[in-house]
């Protein structure tokens, strides 16, 4: 999902029939693009071609993070049986072993919630001789407040650099390099605005 | 409370700066965590992977021809021939490199200097040549000319070379110290052409072009840890300078398969021989050793008689 400035706002409600259990609400994930830098072979990508192209490599890495961290539906208590399709090549293999680093991984089954609050991306293309972005290299910097099943507040960064290329049509993944922590977070203490009693 | 899962890992060890330490004591949500009182706390990392697929070597010919600006590239004589054998499943790779006046059969055209195959054939009959020399399969090959070479190291903003003695030759303008020094297109041009102020000659020349070789590899990957964008700078540059049957596919899956190979990973060889004559030309004929070093790349790419890291001039 492309969009301007700003971060998660809650948004799609999922909600269960009479007598079911209420799923909680799944955040919104909204990404803050920059610029979109090209490096082209010859001649450069047509502005429509580049924007397509930033659209869906946006929407790619969108679903990558809304498996990994944002939607708990689709966490799979820790296996995340999605990951993988957001990925080719030697990658995609690669990551199946990764799982721990590009998503919340184990910790997966002790979280409830992740509520992102700072989505931002940058890309960069390269064109192919026909004039086509091929591959990008896409920086993407997540963070996010988390609420463990327990009550406990946690904090969630997660920082990836990811390439990407069109692969039968389809951008994905073919190589990436991330880091991140899942950390708790102190209760602030009565009488703080946002505390958790 | 953060716990490295990989701390070991080569490519964290300037990125683990950039993020792990840079961005992680900038995070304005650190201040937050008054007490850390850690339930779940966990660092992540992973690493670029390899984008060629399967255990078999690549073998890759890389020609340079002397052609100057406005001769036919592919048909000059070729002053540098490396076979390049590349083991994407080990991250290791070997460069060998043939002396220029290696005396050898080409096909079609009788035993002749092995620099004469491409101005007889082009590529093609390059790629034929050293097949049939080595047995090798070769698959791709890459071309490029004294311009070729200069526009390329100006588009990458120099190379960093380690020089391994001071030169200093009026023919090929190589006038350097020893050491790591950052070096323009001309320079490295220079550094490559230079045969009389080298300790052994063609053999020496040719173990420099694979130390070129190794610069780019190593500087590649340093650059690509930094930004990973630099890797379509370098491809940009590459291909507008060269001449290659490789198609963009693999131009893109070889080189991002290449930061992955780590410098010290890499065996730079030049085949064995002794000066013979032919004729009244002055040639050079390849030693059994030179077959050894083709039996040993043939079955994985690498050199397992020569360490990883090796620069063993003939």
């Amino acid at each position: 999902m492309l969009a301007g400035a700003g971060a998660g706002a809650w948004a799609l409600l999922r909600e269960g029939g009479p007598g079911e259990e209420e799923d909680l609400p799944v955040p919104d994930l909204v990404w803050e693009v920059g610029r979109v830098r090209s490096t082209p072979v010859d001649a450069d990508a047509s502005q429509g071609d580049l924007e397509s192209a930033r659209d869906a490599v946006t929407d790619l890495l969108d679903r990558l993070y809304t498996t990994a961290f944002v939607d708990p539906a689709e966490w799979g208590d820790g296996s995340f049986p999605e990951l993988g399709s957001h990925f080719a090549g030697p990658a995609a293999s690669r990551a199946d072993r990764d799982r721990d680093d590009l998503t919340l991984g184990g910790d997966a089954a002790r979280i409830e919630r992740v509520e992102p609050t700072e989505a931002r991306l940058r890309l960069s293309f390269l064109v192919d001789p026909q004039a086509a972005a091929y591959a990008a290299v896409a920086t993407a910097t997540f963070r996010a407040d988390g609420r463990t099943t327990d009550g406990g507040a946690l904090m969630i960064l997660h920082r990836g650099r990811y390439v990407v290329r069109r692969v039968e049509g389809e951008w994905l993944i073919v190589g990436y390099d991330v880091e991140g922590s899942v950390e708790s977070v102190a209760d602030p203490g009565p009488g703080t605005p946002g505390a958790t009693p | 409370m953060r716990r490295p899962v990989a701390l070991g890992l080569a490519l964290l060890i300037g990125l683990g700066t950039w993020i792990g330490v840079g961005a992680i004591a900038a995070d304005p949500y650190r201040a937050r965590a008054q007490t850390p009182a850690v339930e779940i706390s966990r660092a992540q990392d992973a690493r670029f992977v390899p984008s060629v697929r399967g255990n078999r070597p690549i073998f890759i010919l890389a020609i340079g021809s002397d052609a100057r600006p406005d001769e036919q590239v592919d048909r000059r004589l070729a002053d540098s021939i490396h076979v390049i054998g590349v083991n994407p499943r080990q991250g290791a790779a070997s460069i060998v490199g043939f002396p220029r006046d290696s005396y050898v059969p080409i096909p079609g055209f009788g035993e002749a200097k092995i620099n004469e195959s491409l101005y007889n054939g082009g590529p093609e009959l390059v790629v034929e040549t050293v097949e049939g020399v080595t047995g090798i399969q070769i698959d791709y090959w890459v071309l490029t000319s004294f311009r070729g070479m200069t526009s390329m190291v100006n588009g990458i903003g120099g190379l960093r070379v380690d020089v391994p003695y001071p030169m200093d030759d009026f023919y090929s303008g190589a006038d350097f110290e020893a050491g790591e020094q950052v070096l323009d297109g001309r320079q490295a041009l220079a550094f490559a052409r230079n045969r009389h102020d080298t300790p052994d000659g063609d053999f020496s020349r040719s173990q420099n072009h694979g130390l070129l070789l190794m610069a780019a590899l190593g500087q590649l990957r340093a650059e690509f840890r930094r930004d990973p964008s630099v890797l379509f700078q370098w491809i940009a540059v590459g291909l507008q300078n060269v001449q290659t049957d490789l198609g963009f596919d693999e131009v893109f899956d070889l080189l991002l398969t290449a930061v992955t190979v780590g410098p010290e990973q890499v065996t730079n060889v030049v085949l064995p021989g002794g000066i013979g004559m032919a004729g009244e030309a002055s040639v050079v004929i390849l030693t059994d050793g030179a077959q050894a070093i083709f039996d040993d790349l043939a079955d994985d790419g690498l050199l397992e008689s020569a360490p990883a890291g090796a620069s063993d001039g003939g």
